[in-house]
């Protein structure tokens, strides 16, 4: 259907959110690409590399960095980057929701989180 | 026009219940790699905007940091993600501070409350040599009342979660 040679080295899955797909890779781009098209609708450069993969969930892209900071970037066609803080540790696992709660590993702590 | 309350009954309770998990987003386990539908999308609504356990630096007005509901003390160098199945969140460690009677760096895979972060119970693997303290990394699939697991050492397993 279409390719996108855009990223380097991406360790984990790419995930689908609506009409675009994300992907981060080990340079610490995170990209947002039109599902359809595969063109790109923005991207984002981190402090540090990406090793886990991306989440989305009620409408955001949580996306945690090898140096361990949480961004949380609006899912949507244009970008919007609503935090940026860190975990206190190295994090290489990739965060999950379950019954309202967001779970995000790092290297030393599970934090189970709420709104 | 003549309506019967049986077919009334019929057409109310799907709207209903499609208005309902409109507004409120349908909650569900996450009991496998990548979530149900294998995509690492949720449907969920009314999630934090962000999260630190430190300061945090919210980049907008509205920003809505999350509030710690619990945390749970891994290893020194985890790779593992989580995955959620009724009522118990599974996570790879490396046995710093879970099960006290396995001493020693190894790989473990923790079984927790939901609910509180409490460790229900924990599996342990045979040490191994030349150990890099990362623990056991891929998280296992949980169907029904089992588990299935590979190992870091190839070992494919299926465990009981009820421990």
């Amino acid at each position: 259907m279409w390719t996108f040679s855009g990223v380097k080295y991406v360790g984990r899955d790419v995930c689908r959110g609506g009409r675009f797909v994300y992907v981060g890779d080990l340079t610490g781009t995170v990209f947002c690409l039109d599902a359809k098209t595969g063109k790109q609708m923005w991207s984002h450069k981190l402090p540090s590399q990406i090793d886990s993969s991306l989440l989305i969930a009620d409408k955001k892209l949580y996306v945690i960095c090898d140096n361990g900071t949480l961004d949380v970037f609006a899912a949507s066609a244009t970008k919007q980057l609503l935090s940026q803080a860190s975990l206190g540790a190295r994090s290489a696992g990739t965060p999950c929701v379950a019954n309202g709660v967001l779970y995000i590993p790092t290297y030393t702590t599970l934090y189970a989180v709420t709104k | 026009m003549n309506i019967r309350p049986m077919t009334l009954t019929f057409f109310l309770i799907p709207l209903v219940f499609g208005l309902w998990t409109l507004d409120v987003g349908l909650c569900a386990d996450w009991p496998n790699w990548c979530g149900s539908q294998r995509t690492n999308a949720s449907v969920e609504k009314g999630l934090p905007d962000g999260f630190t356990p430190g300061s945090g630096k919210p980049t907008t007005p509205t920003t809505a940091m999350g509030t710690l509901k619990w945390s749970v003390k891994l290893g020194s160098a985890v790779l593992a993600s989580p995955v959620v199945a009724d009522g118990r969140v599974y996570i790879g460690s490396a046995n710093v501070t879970g099960d006290s009677r396995y001493t020693g760096t190894r790989d473990v895979l923790q079984c927790l409350d939901e609910a509180t972060g409490k460790l229900l119970w924990q599996l342990n693997l045979p040490p191994r040599g030349g150990h890099d303290g990362m623990g056991m990394a891929a998280p296992p699939t949980v169907v029904g009342d089992r588990a299935y697991l590979f190992t870091i050492g190839g070992t494919f397993l299926c465990l009981d979660v009820n421990g």
